[in-house]
């Protein structure tokens, strides 16, 4: 039989999980680059992009549990990719106690930027400060653009087509708005998001998601259907995103006994357009649901396997689920991180966010 | 109403009757029915027949229309069993795949041999790719050391 050709070998290598192709670099030295190369990196992407998947960190005791890595709370931020296991430990900086920090990418440079709160707005200090991942120095920077004062942000950012959202509440009279931070440019702009105004006493629940391409807001709440108490999803969509309009679709979920009997949080939205809600802690049996809101269906699917020692009920964890992760090859310059609790390192405590790329939200 | 049938001539010499239609879910086949130039049969020296059979079964599975409705659910049953083969033979339908440019039974044979590798030593990768190992033993073992997560 004719050999298969290194291209063709590539081709299969491409569709494999990240941990079997780092592994294959003991193949041969002629392996070892092939797979470290960017035209292979690309593929691997590509290729993953393709399924993209829910990741799941449980937190324990401080420690952030990937399915491989552990973390540890602290606070000195870092940023790792669980996929490769390799991480950057970010320089120090010094915030205030409710500072956010914020991930963003933008696609034409193909840069990573962490944009974080750091003072209180004033005068005498800069209120953000960016770092720019992958350059040999990490040091964090004043924005030359200054962002509009606001009095505290309200949730976590997401980034949409190399700009990066986020909740804030103005100053004076309290109201919701849309911080922009466009990556690339590090300018910000805003505008109103009044609509979340009813929330502003508890926004914990709220998160900011892209649904089919457009910016959006979800939470949910126990509603009432006659004698039954329902779930109701409450999602606001950024329709026009020109004049700033914001529609409101309210979803009352069907009946599913698992999930009206449970803690959930809401995960965030597949790029079908699945809305996934996520029970909050470990425990057996773990279940994530999808929501379709064109079809009105709700599945309910099982995740076996948090491990023993996540499941038993002393034990359990605060999971997070990460929606539409993708497998990344691509490294930054970084250090090892080895998987053992004995070298535990840190999280960025301020977003719990890993570096995949939110860009593939847009790979439909 | 009668479909066109064109010819195709496998390497070893034999010749498989297929409806148009179904034949052109191969890109190559597809620009040669373009170019006109089928009417003697369309040789396929890069495809024995024992191979082309599977291919052609293939095309005719995925040709879906009214007279073949069949679900992507079914679909995906079907690719399973369709696929239960040996791996000499899944690597021939990955080259013929190639060859003929059919991008769904190329990206089904590709992964199915991803995922039967996907747990194997690097001794068994080599031996199935025949993969010379030019690493010193103290090379490969640096290399291992780097990448420890990934053998854990």
């Amino acid at each position: 039989m004719e050999p298969i050709p290194n291209d063709l070998i590539l081709e299969i290598f491409s569709r494999l999980p990240a941990k079997s192709v780092i592994g294959f670099r003991t193949l041969s030295k002629h392996w070892a680059s092939m797979l470290r190369s960017p035209v292979f990196t690309e593929l691997f992407l590509t290729r993953s992009s393709n399924r993209p998947r829910l990741l799941f960190a449980a937190e324990r005791n401080g420690l952030l549990c990937f399915p491989d890595l552990w973390l540890s709370k602290d606070a000195s931020p870092v940023i790792c990719n669980p996929t490769t296991g390799m991480y950057e430990s970010l320089p120090d900086l010094m915030r205030y106690k409710n500072a956010r920090g914020f991930l963003g990418f933008d696609p034409i440079g193909k840069q990573f930027k962490v944009l974080s709160e750091a003072y209180p707005f004033s005068d005498q200090r800069e209120h953000h400060e960016i770092l720019t991942l992958g350059t040999e120095e990490l040091s964090w920077r004043s924005n030359i653009i200054s962002c509009p004062a606001y009095d505290r942000s309200l949730s976590e950012g997401i980034c949409i087509n190399g700009v990066l959202y986020y909740l804030a509440q103005t100053l004076g009279v309290p109201s919701c708005v849309i911080i922009c931070f466009d990556v690339r440019s590090e300018e910000f702009k805003y505008f109103d998001a009044g609509c979340f105004n009813d929330q502003l006493d508890d926004t914990s629940g709220l998160i900011l998601v892209n649904y089919e391409g457009k910016l959006s807001g979800i939470n949910w709440k126990y509603g009432q259907a006659g004698e039954r108490r329902t779930v109701e999803l409450r999602m606001w969509v950024l329709e026009d995103a020109e004049k700033h309009e914001w529609v409101k679709y309210v979803y009352t979920l069907p009946e599913n006994e698992v999930l009206d009997s449970c803690d959930f949080s809401v995960a965030g939205v597949t790029t079908r357009g699945d809305i996934v809600l996520c029970m909050k802690y470990t425990c057996k049996p773990f279940y994530v649901f999808y929501f379709n809101p064109e079809r009105n269906t709700l599945q309910s699917v099982e995740i076996q396997d948090f491990g023993a020692n996540l499941e038993a009920v002393e034990n359990c964890g605060r999971v997070y689920a990460f929606v539409n992760h993708v497998e990344d090859l691509r490294v930054n310059k970084g250090k090892q991180l080895k998987s053992s609790i004995s070298q535990v390192k840190h999280l960025c405590s301020c977003c719990n966010k890993v570096s995949q790329p939110d860009y593939h939200y847009q790979k439909a | 109403m009668s479909s066109k049938m064109i010819v195709l001539m496998s390497s070893d010499g034999q010749s498989f009757e297929v409806e148009e239609a179904v034949a052109i879910q191969s890109q190559t086949i597809a620009h040669m029915v373009e170019d006109d130039c089928v009417a003697d049969g369309i040789p396929l020296a890069n495809v024995e027949s024992k191979i082309l059979v599977k291919v052609i079964e293939y095309c005719k599975k995925y040709h879906v229309d009214e007279a073949n409705p069949i679900s992507e659910e079914d679909l995906n049953k079907w690719d399973e069993k369709f696929m239960d083969l040996e791996q000499s033979t899944i690597f021939e339908l990955i080259l013929a795949a190639n060859y003929l440019n059919i991008k769904s039974l190329f990206d089904l044979t590709c992964q199915t041999v991803a995922d039967m590798i996907k747990g194997k030593t690097p001794e068994e990768i080599r031996s199935t790719f025949n993969i010379e190992n030019d690493f010193t033993p103290e090379e490969e073992e640096a290399v291992r050391k780097e990448n420890q997560w990934a053998f854990e």
